[in-house]
């Protein structure tokens, strides 16, 4: 891989017209998987709900025995018809691009410059979710009736997949019409400096040279391997640690059996640490400060 | 080798984010990551046609399979999909050496893919081969031809292959990238079988859990590739129930297709694995900021011996 080139990565980068840059994951059909499934079971529930509702009013007001097709069926057409056509879109509307299952699973419908999506967008990516669906197979598959005309019923997903496995906003046929896209919403913790109080260490880290320039790049990996190294086993920690640990000591001419895991500490300590302390009363010394 | 110059962003991901990642690795080393799968794949694929080709009477020339034979029909599929089953980590093998190598290059080319995993043949032939259950599986279906008992035996080994594929799945990961001996030399030296369990027994319950959902998305998945070649088949032959082409090449194809996909999966797996509980990001940032060290390093005096630095030689 050539340097500079991008990663592979669900992470995609959105600039506002107001040239703000925001950073969102885009979630795939994997991710988005779970959030349809709860929806199609809520749609599912309502039509039941509805079957039963219709069922319940027909024996209940006009007897046991009267014929109650001519309620439940239209019922059933009438909220199969809407909750497939018009549930995602309704919800995401409403919802700020969210239906409940993508609100469980925690993720969002925006537009591809990072907005709210609008009524439209939202009830026509739904409607164009049959495509998604597309090729679909005939019943005939479980019967080879040969006379009969194919009834395409049982859905494959597999240009819906196919669409969005070829592009890196992880977009479907709907997505891709209507500008959209969905996102995961993470929230992200930042951690602030690792605390170090081992005596050792503060010990080690009055002996490193003073002249010694941390680099932007040497100071992340540091900062990296500090927040993770609690979770590392001993030996694990040693084994980490010795990539760095042996140049480093070179470089500061330390002796070669010193801890390669308390030097790198003792450099993090005075790169994020110890120089923190030191620069405050400078800074309260300097007597620029206009609250002084 | 640049060590943070990675294809792939490395970071921590749950099993769903990984298997989009899958696709997206997918789509990007499509053609020759499919060429080193059917390296694997298809001399592993004329020998099941070989021994299953007889379960299912089909008239090619008619191009019918008869209406009775629905039942040795499913029969048949059963033993296609088990086979491919067992088969799928041994025929990936080339496969998973490209994605380690693709990982850190360039486009690695096949040929050289075949020499390195030529030099782990016998590591491999012992992991994949004997102990993954491969050459009983093929010594049960060759005897699939005389005898049903075969079928039981076959679903027998299975159900141990399930199990033991759910509990270990980086054999090949760890044959081919880490390159662990078969047999210790030393007494401290790292085995593949001693590899295998530090890397898979601490987080035995997650593997199980990521593999079964594996699993049960690689079903849906082959069902819906299946579903596509069925859909082919009608719109253009008027052939809507299963045909004889459909189900001697085309459901053995979508199965394998899915095999190769999850092979990435697996992959991706791994690798999450390594970052979750060895923190191999962190190893591989520290391996490139060392590289650029050492370029950078200036000779400096020794510390005399007896100072104050000696006491600090441990790890905390």
């Amino acid at each position: 891989m050539s340097l500079g080139a991008r990663q592979i990565d669900s992470t995609i980068d959105v600039v506002t017209p107001e040239n703000i840059a925001f950073q969102y994951q885009a979630a795939g059909p994997f991710r988005r998987l779970p959030a349809y499934l709860i929806d199609f079971l809520i749609r599912l529930a309502v039509v039941v709900l509805v079957l039963c509702a219709g069922a319940f009013f027909s024996f209940g007001g006009l007897g046991v025995g009267v014929n109650i097709t001519p309620v439940l069926i239209p019922s059933f057409l009438l909220s199969w018809f809407v909750m497939q056509w018009f549930y995602g879109g309704i919800c995401e509307t409403f919802m700020n691009g969210k239906t409940p299952g993508k609100w469980v699973m925690g993720i969002r419908v925006l537009t591809t410059d990072g907005r709210p999506i609008n009524g439209l967008q939202a009830v026509l990516r739904n409607l164009m979710r049959f495509v998604d669906l597309m090729p679909m197979v005939s019943l005939q598959v479980f019967e080879p009736w040969v006379d009969a005309s194919p009834l395409y019923v049982l859905p494959t997903y597999l240009l819906g997949l196919s669409v969005m496995a070829c592009n890196s906003r992880f977009q479907r046929l709907g997505d891709l019409v209507c500008g959209t896209m969905v996102i995961v919403e993470e929230r992200y913790w930042l951690t602030g400096v690792s605390e170090i109080d081992d005596p050792l260490v503060i010990k080690l880290a009055g002996h490193l040279p003073a002249d010694f320039q941390v680099s932007r790049t040497l100071a992340r990996t540091l900062a990296h391997y500090v927040e993770r190294r609690k979770f590392f086993s001993t030996p694990r920690r040693r084994e980490v640690a010795r990539h760095l640990g042996l140049p480093l000591l070179r470089q500061f001419s330390l002796r070669p059996d010193t801890s390669h895991d308390l030097l790198l500490c003792a450099l993090y300590y005075r790169t994020f640490i110890s120089d923190r302390w030191q620069a405050e009363p400078s800074l309260k010394d300097a007597g620029s400060s206009p609250f002084q | 080798m640049h060590f943070d110059n990675i294809q792939i962003k490395i970071r921590e991901r749950g099993f769903l984010d990984l298997m989009d990642l899958g696709l997206q690795v997918f789509r990007v080393h499509l053609p020759r990551f499919l060429l080193a799968f059917a390296c694997g794949a298809v001399p592993l694929q004329i020998l099941n046609h070989f021994w299953f080709r007889d379960l299912v009477v089909v008239d090619f020339r008619e191009g019918i399979v008869a209406a009775n034979e629905t039942s040795r029909l499913i029969g048949f599929i059963l033993c296609v999909g088990q086979m491919i089953f067992i088969e799928s980590q041994l025929a990936g093998i080339i496969a998973t050496k490209y994605l380690g190598l693709v990982l850190f290059q360039e486009e690695p080319r096949i040929r050289p893919v075949l020499r390195e995993v030529g030099r782990a043949g016998w590591r491999l032939l012992w992991c994949q081969g004997l102990t993954r259950g491969v050459v009983v599986a093929g010594v049960l279906a060759s005897w699939s031809r005389s005898s049903n008992w075969s079928f039981v035996w076959l679903g027998l080994l299975t159900c141990l292959v399930v199990l033991v594929r759910a509990l270990r799945p980086f054999l090949n990961e760890i044959v081919l990238l880490e390159n662990n001996p078969l047999l210790a030399t030393k007494s401290q030296s790292l085995t593949i079988g001693r590899r295998s369990y530090r890397l898979h027994a601490p987080s035995s319950g997650m593997l199980l859990g990521r593999w079964f959902c594996s699993a049960l998305i690689g079903i849906a998945l082959a069902i819906s590739v299946a579903g596509i070649f069925l859909f082919v088949s009608g719109v253009l032959f008027q052939q809507w129930f299963p045909g004889p082409f459909l189900i001697q090449i085309g459901v053995p194809l979508a199965m394998w297709i899915v095999a190769a996909y999850l092979t990435v999966v697996r992959f991706l797996n791994y690798l999450d694995l390594r970052i979750r509980d060895e923190g191999w990001e962190v190893e591989l940032r520290m391996r490139s900021e060392a590289a650029r060290l050492e370029q950078q390093m200036t000779p400096r005096l020794p510390i005399p011996a007896g100072s104050e630095v000696n006491e600090l030689n441990r790890v905390s």
